[in-house]
């Protein structure tokens, strides 16, 4: 099953995720996996991922670093991976020197499409960036389509479609038209 | 009337054709971008797209956009509208972006007040409202 988890920045949307990985490991067992995305480049971001490490201690996570080249990735068939986040890794993907001449939004469609056959669950975390109206320039407007690129594109290949806002989630799939 | 409302790039203009689509099978609708098209072709228009860029340009040339919508809404009662939600950011530094932000949420709240159905879209997944 894969499962796209939305929020907004501080809306509870990593804990629901961990949480909802830790619930599917017990029904299904297997092993739970971390794929974190952030490099800790400097202090602020060592921080931030000090904070999700304590958040998630204790849970029985494997953590496994990967800040690109998620198609290479390897996964065994009986883990419940939970990836976090589309973000960090869209801006890896564009900006990292290793990653030039690579189209981000088709490398990172491959990725979760090699994750999601290799596992027994996938949970992706999302930001939420689009709503607050403001008309970015080049270099930000292209980071924001190829990420709602992804969004549409985890819109349609995910089971389940989850907006976290205050911790409550609200689903998506369930109501969707047609 | 309908709203299909969302996020920047999150595939409502798709959600709105297919609306269309369903309502009048074989058809292919006349979609208009707000901030390009005269009101003359709004008022002919299947859906108008970026109709928050409409409003913008609306405030920019110094008209009202309230008695602009309300006279679009007559001549074209049918329409789709499909428009950004804007409102879930930092307040913007400029005065003239403030009053249009907050000029497109309140005429958010009056298209969702009249209209027939009202969709929310995120990822791509339409959500009906109303």
């Amino acid at each position: 099953m894969v499962i796209f988890v939305i929020g907004g920045s501080g809306s509870g949307k990593s804990e629901f995720a961990e949480n909802l990985a830790v619930e599917l490991q017990r029904q299904d067992a297997g092993k739970l996996v971390y794929i974190a995305t952030m490099e800790p480049l400097d202090e602020e971001s060592k921080k931030r991922i000090r904070r999700h490490q304590d958040m998630r201690a204790g849970k029985g996570f494997e953590t496994r670093e990967r800040y690109t080249h998620l198609e290479g990735l390897e996964v065994r068939q009986d883990e419940v991976l939970l990836l976090e986040c589309l973000s960090n890794l869209t801006a890896n993907e564009m900006f990292s020197e290793k990653c030039q001449g690579r189209d981000a939004g088709e490398v990172i469609q491959a990725g979760l499409l090699h994750l999601a056959e290799q596992s027994r669950h996938l949970i992706v975390v999302g930001n939420n960036v689009f709503e607050d109206g403001l008309n970015y320039d080049g270099m930000t407007r292209e980071y924001l389509r190829q990420m709602a690129r992804l969004h549409q594109f985890l819109g349609k290949m995910a089971d389940r479609v989850v907006e976290v806002v205050c911790g409550v989630p609200v689903e998506w799939r369930a109501y969707e038209i047609h | 009337m309908v709203l299909i409302t969302g996020g920047a790039f999150q595939g409502k203009l798709e959600i709105a054709r297919e609306l269309y689509r369903k309502q009048n099978p074989g058809k292919e609708p006349t979609v208009l971008e707000g901030e390009l098209a005269a009101l003359g072709q709004l008022q002919q228009a299947d859906i108008i797209s970026q109709f928050h860029l409409w409003l913008r340009a609306l405030l920019q040339e110094g008209k009202d956009p309230y008695s602009m919508v309300e006279g679009l809404l007559a001549e074209n009662p049918g329409v789709l509208v499909v428009m950004d939600q804007l409102g879930c950011g930092i307040v913007p530094v400029d005065a003239f972006d403030r009053e249009w932000r907050e000029t497109a949420g309140r005429i958010g709240c009056l298209l969702a007040k009249q209209a027939d159905e009202v969709y929310l879209v995120s990822c791509g997944i339409g959500r009906r409202l109303k």
